[in-house]
């Protein structure tokens, strides 16, 4: 059976290759990691792309090396190693930062070797929440505060992000 | 075992932390767990006649 390692190894492969510029793991699954595990569906991984990149098409080197390697799409899911895959571009310059500044953790400590993983966090979480049109849901709302109550949000710099970002 | 509230509250609010301090492989096969139990729960909600969940367990390990 695929292992959860190799969706690690083919997004730090996608980098290697050229394929993306940066990536991060967001929405539940870098709540989960974070705080409590909690069921979701589909792993969302938010994207950098070069400035050359298509801009209405940004995704397209992606997709296309998917094609050549001959991995699954189901939807708009890429299909990883058992695992579905949303593919995102950063979406708004504090994405791209939220991406730039993710922090990045070993995913088995006690496996040598072990791949990285990067996850966008937490007040990045929260304020792309709170700015991204349509991403301040009741859902999105209760994540905030499970965030908060484990005390991963810093609030000065989330004032700071949102303040930053009202223009964009 | 307890049944002072506020000793049980102290154990759940330690265990929650525990829970937050785990690694992140542990923590996926969790996550994979519940995905699991998710599903098995829609079994239930149907037969009652309550709205499922959209759940498909991933199709991998931890």
């Amino acid at each position: 059976m695929a292992q959860f390692r190799d969706v690690l190894l083919t997004l730090n492969r996608l980098k290697a290759e050229g394929v993306i510029r940066e990536y991060a793991i967001g929405g539940a699954v870098a709540v989960s990691l974070w705080d409590e595990p909690v069921a979701t569906q589909d792993l969302d991984v938010i994207v950098t792309v070069d400035a050359d990149s298509p801009p209405l098409d940004p995704l397209r080197a992606l997709f296309d090396w998917f094609d050549r390697h001959a991995q699954p799409v189901a939807g708009e899911h890429v299909v990883i190693a058992g695992v579905p895959v949303q593919f995102l571009v950063a979406w708004s310059p504090l994405v791209e930062e939220a991406v730039a500044a993710a922090a990045e953790a070993v995913y088995d400590p006690a496996e040598p070797g072990s791949p990285a993983i990067r996850l966008i966090k937490p007040t990045y979480l929260v304020a792309m929440w709170q700015t991204g049109q349509g991403a301040d849901t009741p859902r999105r709302r209760e994540r905030a505060a499970r965030l908060r109550e484990a005390g991963l949000v810093d609030e000065a710099l989330l004032a700071e992000l949102l303040s930053r970002t009202s223009g964009q | 075992m307890t049944t002072k509230p506020a000793q049980v509250f102290a154990a759940k609010t330690r265990w929650h932390e525990e829970q937050r301090r785990l690694p992140p492989r542990e923590k996926i096969r969790i996550l994979i767990e519940l995905q699991q139990r998710e599903a098995e729960s829609n079994g239930i909600r149907a037969s009652l006649g309550r709205p499922v969940v959209a759940m498909r367990p991933w199709d991998t390990q931890a």
